[in-house]
Formats: structure tokens, C-alpha cells, sequence
């Protein structure tokens, strides 16, 4: 059976306490670039890197949104959500996430699905 | 089978280093096939050739170097996840005019694409560190 995703990312880390959320998107980008069929995941804490309304230049941090933005480019159309993860932090996809970004929320089933129809999957 | 193997931690922040030795070191005495090791996040740290731990502690970095030289291992670090933490050759440190160079010389400094590409051409992707 050939995997759906060539490889599945899944996003763990707050946007920008250490380098891990922007090197897993970096990673994402790089994969997409070389024509494989990836999966990215926001999951836990790593769907804090979606919320809107984010000032990265209070941290001197690049806005990750530049990198958001440009998936569909690399040919990730769509960026997966995990649905647990969102309810537990109170966040709602409509409300509080950034509405520029094509996003897919999934249930802890369709996550396991995922998972299931993915070669590699490497978490950051 | 064919491995790659995709290092995310440093030695002394955590295990992740000296587990993949320990586990590059099995697969290849049992016989399997190395495609790439891959150094990537805090793995990076792993690839400085200027680390200089206490002789009576046990040294990753050289062990490393050495697996590597026995078994002319591909060890790759990410360039870009390399300079923003000072692992750099000869020729990033003339690029960024910086006084010298700490990256291990036998280890290639490269893009993303050869983590993508050892991904796509190994039976398995094993990761430490995350």
C-alpha cells in the first residue's frame, strides 16, 4: 500500500519560544519544494502558532505567518488542526485563529487516520 | 534494510546524540545499510569539531567522527539550523566573516533537501531526540 503523505509533520512547539516551530516549517517548505506530498499537523501547543493577531516583533522574532502563508505554494493546500488540542486551550478556529490560512480541523480518529496514511512522521 | 537517521538533539541537552550512535553502531554491525545521518534543530551541536568534554567523561562528538570514518557515513547538518548556532566550515565563516571554522571537517554542511531526499530513498527515517 503506497502512503498518501510522502511525509507527515507534526507541529508541537509554541511559535516562538525556541527555533522548533519555524525549522518544522522550514522542513515543510524544503519537502514541498522537492515535489513530496506532505502532511503538517498542528498539534498541543503548536496550534498556538495559528492564532491570530500574533506580535513576533515585540520578541524580535520573524512572524511565522510569512511561512503560514506561503504553504499552499509548496503544495500544502491545507494545514491540519488538531480539535482536542484547540478545545483544551479554550480556542476557537473561526474566532481565534488567523482566517488567511486554509485550515482543517480534525478529530483524535481522522488524526490516528493520518497518521495511518503517512510514510514518515517526524514531530518538532 | 536501508536506514537514515535524523538527529534533533545535542549532547549534554539530552540523549538523542548518543542514542543514535548506539543505534547507528547496532544497525551497521548487524549488517543494515546507512543511507544518511541527518543533523538538524539542536543535532547540530552534535557536529562541532571544537567540543572538548573532561578526558574521563565519554566524548560523542569524537565517537561520532569515528563511526563516521569507519564507515564513511554521509553525516549531513542543516546549514541553515548550523550558522544560526555557530556550526560553520571554512567557507561559511569566510562568507559571514567569522574567525573560524567549528564544523566537523568529514561532515557535509547542506540543505533540507537532503533530509527530504533521505527520507525518500530509505526504508525508514529513524528519529532521535523529539
Amino acid at each position: 500500500m503506497s502512503a498518501k503523505y510522502d511525509l507527515l509533520i507534526v507541529t508541537r512547539a509554541t511559535p516562538y519560544s525556541s527555533a522548533a516551530a519555524n525549522e518544522a516549517l522550514d522542513l515543510a517548505l524544503a519537502a514541498g519544494t522537492f515535489e513530496q506530498s506532505v502532511g503538517l499537523l498542528f498539534s498541543g501547543d503548536g496550534v498556538y502558532q495559528l492564532k491570530d493577531n500574533q506580535s513576533a516583533d515585540a520578541l524580535k522574532q520573524k512572524h511565522l505567518n510569512r511561512m503560514l502563508k506561503a504553504l499552499p505554494l509548496y503544495g500544502i493546500p491545507v494545514i491540519f488542526v488538531d480539535q482536542d488540542s484547540l478545545e483544551e486551550r479554550a480556542l476557537d478556529m473561526k474566532k481565534d485563529l488567523n482566517p488567511e490560512l486554509a485550515m482543517e480541523r480534525l478529530s483524535t480518529p481522522q488524526v490516528s487516520a493520518l497518521y495511518a496514511q503517512s510514510k514518515t512522521v517526524l514531530h518538532f | 534494510m536501508k536506514f537514515s537517521i535524523l538527529v534533533l538533539g545535542a549532547p549534554y541537552e539530552s540523549q538523542a546524540a548518543y542514542s543514535a550512535l548506539r543505534f547507528a553502531e547496532a544497525a551497521l554491525a548487524d549488517g543494515h545499510d546507512i543511507f544518511r545521518v541527518f543533523f538538524y534543530q539542536q543535532g547540530v551541536y552534535t557536529t562541532t569539531q571544537l567540543a572538548a568534554p573532561p578526558q574521563d567523561e565519554f566524548d560523542c562528538y569524537q565517537a561520532w567522527n569515528s563511526l563516521q570514518a569507519q564507515y564513511q557515513l554521509d553525516c549531513v547538518t542543516c546549514i541553515a539550523a548550523a550558522a544560526r548556532r555557530g556550526i560553520i566550515d571554512t567557507t561559511e565563516a569566510a562568507r559571514h566573516n567569522k574567525i573560524g571554522a567549528s564544523h566537523q571537517p568529514n561532515f557535509v554542511l547542506s540543505g533540507l533537501g537532503q533530509l527530504v531526499e533521505a527520507n525518500a530513498r530509505s526504508d525508514r527515517l529513524i528519529t532521535f531526540g523529539r
